[in-house]
Formats: structure tokens, sequence, C-alpha cells
């Protein structure tokens, strides 16, 4: 049955069907690094239709959640050591990918400890509280 | 008017940074309390300018809070998740436990926050770490220009395998110069100078159970 996919690559693919979409094709190689703090992912993206890397760049730039630092000149991207204690997920190297039909590839990295955790868990909980689904027990 | 909240998992690393957040982004807490294992009864952590002195997960009384911030990983979750649900306020679980069952919604709220409407169990799963940052950019562009396939390789802090694995990149990174690099424990190499090509030392089907991240 072992397929070789670690528990971390196989709950990148069945978490991303569940959040976004079933019908999404995903393939994930988890690495670990000696960095502290700050989680990098390199994405190559294929699209049903075309998307060309200037869009990319105008909707990620107005999307929640995202910073795109995007700048093609040396530094002109974000680094794990750099987004460390920041909430934003950060967008680099945005490029179009030549070897598929619609593709893209991109750079991006985030605090783990922050979105990828203890930042989103609030972000539930705030969510939860607008919408009023927090019940108040009544006081001891 | 604020609701009383507990982060379970109050000394870990994600535990900290839960009490900062709710205090950076002035969610309104009237009472807030921290909670962890027997072995940290008593350890102080802070919130805002408050200490808190961390109180036993098995004896606490959940009834007298509105929300619970849960990040103890997998094996905690599992024992007391539902049971804390089912004694009224709203758990939000950290770790891989529920991400998966169909009573769960897991949420990233800048991509799909309707799915609260699914919540049966009081519970609502926060996804792993590198799935968050993921399908916060892939949402808006799937929303304009449907996404087929999509390769992705990650590059992990150790910060996310909990303090052991921050505390192992350390001692071995000062020991290379000194001693030598002392062996690895959380990781299944030496981490320092060096990249390891599985995050977690655990394959999908083996039994040996790991941590949430």
């Amino acid at each position: 049955m072992e397929d070789g996919f670690t528990k971390e690559e196989w709950k990148m693919m069945m978490e991303t069907k569940k959040i976004l979409d079933p019908s999404i094709k995903l393939v994930a190689t988890c690495v670990r690094v000696p960095v502290m703090v700050g989680h990098a992912e390199a994405i190559n993206i294929e699209f049903a239709t075309p998307l060309d890397e200037d869009d990319v760049r105008e909707i990620l730039r107005d999307a929640d959640g995202v910073q795109v630092v995007d700048k093609r000149e040396d530094g002109g991207y974000m680094t794990p050591k750099e987004c460390a204690g920041e909430f934003p997920v950060y967008v680099s190297r945005i490029r179009t990918d030549p070897t598929v039909e619609n593709g893209i590839v991109l750079w991006c990295v985030a605090d783990n400890l922050r979105k990828g955790a203890a930042l989103n868990a609030v972000q539930i909980a705030q969510l939860l509280h607008e919408r009023g689904l927090i019940k108040q027990a009544i006081p001891a | 008017m604020g609701y009383r909240v507990a982060v379970v998992g109050a000394t870990g690393n994600v535990g900290r940074e839960m009490f900062n957040i709710l205090e950076e982004v002035n969610f309104p807490v009237e009472k807030m309390h921290a909670i962890a294992s027997r072995k940290s009864i008593g350890v102080e952590v802070s919130f805002g300018a408050q200490i808190l002195k961390c109180e036993d997960l098995a004896q606490f009384d959940f009834s007298k809070v509105d929300i619970v911030l849960m990040s103890a990983g997998g094996a905690i979750s599992k024992e007391w998740g539902e049971k804390i649900g089912a004694a009224g306020p709203i758990v939000i679980d950290n770790s891989s436990h529920f991400r998966m069952d169909p009573d769960v919604p897991l949420i990233v709220p800048e991509v799909n926050p309707d799915a609260v409407k699914d919540m049966r169990k009081n519970i609502i799963a926060n996804p792993n770490c590198s799935t968050a940052q993921l399908v916060v950019v892939l949402k808006p562009l799937h929303d304009e220009a449907k996404i087929k396939r999509v390769v992705v390789s990650t590059y992990q802090s150790v910060s996310g395998a909990g303090k052991e694995g921050m505390d192992e990149l350390w001692e071995q990174t000062k020991g290379v110069f000194v001693l030598g690099a002392p062996p690895p424990k959380k990781f299944t190499k030496q981490i320092a100078f060096n990249v390891i090509p599985t995050s977690t030392p655990s394959w999908r089907t083996a039994s040996r159970r790991k941590s949430g991240r």
C-alpha cells in the first residue's frame, strides 16, 4: 500500500481538495531546511484557460492575505527570514512556465507559526465572532 | 463585552503565538485561560500585559468558556476535542486529527469562510501550515482561470516541528564547530547545514503517529 509519499505531502493534496476544489490535481514534495521560522514553497500552476504573468501579478495584488514583492532585481523577493513575525503570505518571482500551455511558476513565503497556524486559528475565531456564531456560556 | 477564551497547548510554539496574535488583533477577550498538560501546570505564559499560570487540561471545566483554541498535537485533540466541543465551546483545532472529518469544516478564512455552516461537532479544523499559505495564493487564481494541476515543493522551517525541532537545529549548528554535531532526534538526518527530503519522518501508510504539523 505504501506509495512513497509522506503524510505531510498527502495532507497537502487532501486538504487543498477539501478547502478549495476536489477537482484540483496536486503533487507535493515536502522538504525540511535549516531555517528557524518561515516556510517557503516553489509552486507550478497549470490553468484550464489562459492567464499570463501580468494577470497573475494583478490578481494577487488585490487578493486578501497576499502581498506581492516581485522586483526583477537582486533582493527583489521575500525570504523566510523576512516574513517571520508577519501576517501576509508573500509572493515573489511570478513568471510564465514555457513548458506547458497555461502555466505559471511562483515563489511564496509565510510565517508558519502565524498564517500557517496561530494566525489562521485566530482569524477563524474572528470569522465566528463576525457571524455571531460564538454562543456565550451563562456566567458562573 | 468579550468572550471567555482558552488556549490548549499554551506552552508550545503555536500556543504562545496564539496569545500574541489574539492580543495584536484585539480579539474581544473577557477572560483568558492557559491550558496545558499536567507537567506544565503553573508554568507562566504571557497574554499582553497579563501573566497567566497554566491550568490542568484534565481538571479544567470547559463549560465555563465560549471558545477554545487548541494546538497540543493530534493525540490530545483525539482524546479531548469532541469532549470539549460537547461541553459547549467551539473548538478551533490546529492538529491534523479532525481535518478530513466530513462533520468538521477545514477553514482558511480568505478561501472558504462559508464552510462554517458545515460545523456539526462544535469543532473547526485549522489546516497544515504548508496548505494554508498555498491555498491563500491558489484561490484568487482558481476563481479567474480554473486550476487543473499544481506541482509544489516546500522548504519548511524547523519551528513547524515544535520547540524540539528548533533546539535540534541550534545545538547541531553550534556543535559542528566544537565537538561535532549531536546526532538527530526529532529529524531523521542532521538538519544543520543540510536539507532533508521528508519534512516529517512519517510515511503515508506507516502506523507510527506523528504531530499534527
